[in-house]
């Protein structure tokens, strides 16, 4: 038995949080947020071999990484399809799921939709598709606008579905795992009636409090990664619970990180605000948070 | 190849749970059969059901052989614990005494202690409790002033403890004491074994909320102990002490299936009262609370296996069981009304609001965690430093 991280997937977490470190993506989303144009980090993912991962927990701890440093991949789509579906796919992909062909993970930018229809699924090349997303610049969405057109492809849209919210969920937890470290790093050095803010209870139960929301999501996350290889019946339920922690604990998480940050938290040169942008889009979609909720009460039910 | 998360077992484990099986398969006609809990009235079929888990290797499983264990592993304890649970049977009575006390002793006693009292205690012919809440020292444990004073054949203790589980069954209590005064509070404390049978001490049950009388005061009035019964040098009673808590937050690992509430156990009383969306909502933040203790717990054992200690974060999953098995019995009585509280969701409502300050209240373990894991900075103390006299008031 082993449940914890191995010197493997720390390395791939050094290696993915090292080659994005290059890019300033905060700054980047901050001028999309006014009018710029969006960086796209796919080429930086093609080259650290990300695209082809087809390991679900190492696409996960991608993922976090991306997450927290808000780092626009187009790899949400890309592994769900590939992951799921494609297997060896090498063209860029976003998977489009039943009913939900409005704000649509990477899809802009896809050279390829893997869509899902009532009778299966299909890949489609040149689909129109609409960028949307002003809120949060740095996840590209597309407004897909799907024809009958494709050809049949076999595989499971349930287990691709339950791919696409454990990498959501891992890219939400990174999101809030960046907003507890700004967090705890202004409560650190910031200094008010003679010490260091973090030192008061009610800041230092409400940042710890977070610490337990992420660790959370993050055990879910690889409940959701085992359970997919060894527990197939349990994959949703762990999918699902995984996408409702983490975006519990970054919507907690961003905010909280404001309102420690006191008054400096809401002015438009902090970073506080990219994040709690990401998490407040980020609930909302593909059903979101809530209806990860149904899901899960849905599959303990049986 | 899948080097990553895995909750399989090796081909030694297997082997090791499916023999563990087969043996509660044949047994487990002897277990008791009146309601589990940690606090029953009538313990003898209990004891008796220990005794026969004892002598199948199957208590203290870590505990060295040379005491009476397996020297086996955490997960070897985990798996036995997750067995018992499958088999819908207890384990050992006296958990605290086999899992915190006696290695606590193990680590700390001498080799006369170890001779005399481990055996006893794995068989669960002498029960123990922890004999170190006091009234006036909770979360501020260290605060306490049961006294030790030297006499010329041993010590004289007085004092009081509270929040005894088992006191009222026990045959000895690991008891914390200060034998200093004069030294900052950290550092005057000594750890004691107390018979108690000894004249002085006297037990008294608390009633809780529940209606039930979980645990107890006792008091400690003019007790008499040998040297012999001291456990660790004088003033270093809080190193022993927080061996003792280190193994409780072990212990707590190896109890994931017993002690994370299975989801299923607020679902299926209300699956046809499900119609209201809110109610489910907050039954998945339930479900996934529940859910995230469990993974975390797998997450800290591996660490455990791996040779570290677990860490102060372990903590945090009580507090998220807590509050998510709280929720989790509102739930169920909104979908069945008020009448479920007649019953074991208004008992369960109640008990875990003592959960909350047991084995450390929220507030102390957020405190703990967010120094120690977050490197937050600690608050201003007047206590750390001062002799212990000057701040007793």
């Amino acid at each position: 038995m082993n449940f914890e991280l191995g010197p493997d997937e720390r390395l791939l977490t050094e290696a993915v949080r090292e080659a994005l470190s290059r890019t300033d993506t905060l700054a980047a989303m901050r001028r999309a947020l006014d009018g710029g144009e969006p960086i796209d980090l796919w080429k930086e993912a093609v080259r650290g071999e990300w695209t082809e991962i087809r390991d679900l927990l190492h696409a996960v701890l991608v993922l976090i990484e991306c997450g927290r440093r808000l780092a626009p991949t187009g790899l949400v789509g890309h592994l769900t399809a590939t992951i799921a579906i494609l297997k060896d796919g090498k063209e860029r992909a976003a998977y489009v799921p039943k009913g939900h062909h409005d704000f649509v993970p990477d899809a802009a930018e896809a050279e390829v939709l893997l869509v899902e229809f009532p009778d299966g699924l299909r890949l489609v090349k040149g689909a129109p598709v609409k960028r949307v997303g002003r809120y949060d610049p740095s996840r590209p969405l597309g407004s897909v606008e799907i024809s009958g057109e494709g050809t049949r492809v076999d595989g499971d849209p349930r287990f691709a579905w339950n791919v696409m919210q454990t990498l959501l969920a891992a890219e939400t937890l990174g999101a809030a795992e960046a907003a507890l470290e700004l967090a705890v790093a202004h409560a650190k050095q910031r200094k008010a009636f003679g010490r260091a803010i973090g030192s008061f209870q009610a800041i230092k139960h409400q940042l710890t409090d977070l610490l337990r929301l992420n660790e959370n999501a993050r055990s879910l996350l690889y409940f959701a990664a085992y359970a997919a290889q060894n527990e197939p019946q349990r994959f949703g339920l762990a999918a699902n619970a995984a996408r409702f922690a983490a975006e519990q604990a970054a919507d907690a998480g961003t905010r909280r990180n404001i309102a420690v940050h006191g008054g400096l938290g809401v002015t438009w040169e902090h970073d506080a605000h990219l994040y709690f942008r990401r998490a407040q889009l980020s609930r909302l979609l593909l059903g979101g948070q809530t209806e990860a909720g149904e899901r899960v009460v849905e599959h303990v039910l049986g | 190849m899948f080097s990553g998360v895995d909750l399989t077992d090796t081909a030694e484990l297997a082997a090791y749970r499916s023999k563990v099986r087969a043996w509660l398969e044949a047994n487990k006609t002897h277990a008791p059969t009146q309601k589990i809990g940690v606090h029953v009235a009538g313990i003898e079929p209990w004891r008796a059901w220990q005794r026969r888990l004892a002598e199948a290797g199957l208590v203290g499983v870590t505990w060295p052989r040379e005491h009476g264990g397996q020297s086996g592993s955490m997960i070897e304890q985990a798996v036995v614990n997750s067995e018992l649970d499958r088999a819908g049977v207890p384990g050992a009575l006296d958990i605290i005494g086999v899992g915190n006390l006696a290695p606590t002793v193990i680590a700390h006693g001498t080799e006369a202690q170890k001779e005399r009292y481990l055996r006893p205690l794995l068989r669960g012919d002498e029960i123990w409790c922890q004999l170190f809440s006091e009234p006036a020292a909770g979360s501020d444990l260290a605060g306490i002033r049961t006294r030790a004073t030297k006499t010329q054949t041993g010590w004289r203790i007085n004092g009081q403890k509270v929040w005894t589980t088992n006191a009222q069954h026990a045959a000895f209590g690991l008891l914390l004491t200060r034998t200093d005064v004069d030294v900052p509070k950290h550092r005057g404390l000594t750890m004691f074994i107390v018979p108690m049978d000894a004249p002085g001490v006297m037990v008294r049950p608390l009633r809780q909320l529940t209606g039930v009388a979980a645990f107890n005061e006792v008091f400690l009035d003019d007790v008499e102990l040998d040297d012999g019964l001291r456990v660790g040098e004088p003033g270093e009673g809080w190193t022993v002490a927080l061996t003792c808590l280190m193994y409780e937050r072990l212990n707590l690992l190896t109890m994931l299936d017993q002690l994370g509430w299975q989801p299923e156990q607020f679902v299926q009383p209300i699956k046809e009262n499900l119609q209201r969306a809110d109610l489910r909502q907050r039954l998945a933040g339930v479900i996934v609370d529940m859910l995230a203790v469990r993974y975390s717990g797998y997450r800290a054992l591996s660490k455990v296996a791996h040779g570290e200690l677990p860490g102060p974060e372990a903590g945090l999953g009580k507090i998220t069981i807590v509050d998510a098995a709280t929720r989790g019995a509102q739930v169920v009585a909104e979908a069945l009304g008020p009448s479920s509280l007649d019953g074991d969701w208004g008992f369960l409502l109640g008990d875990m609001q003592g959960l909350r300050s047991g084995g450390g209240t929220d507030e102390i373990v957020l405190t703990t965690i967010g120094e120690r894991v977050l490197g937050l900075p600690p608050e201003p103390r007047v206590d750390k430093t001062a002799p212990f006299r000057e701040l007793a008031s």
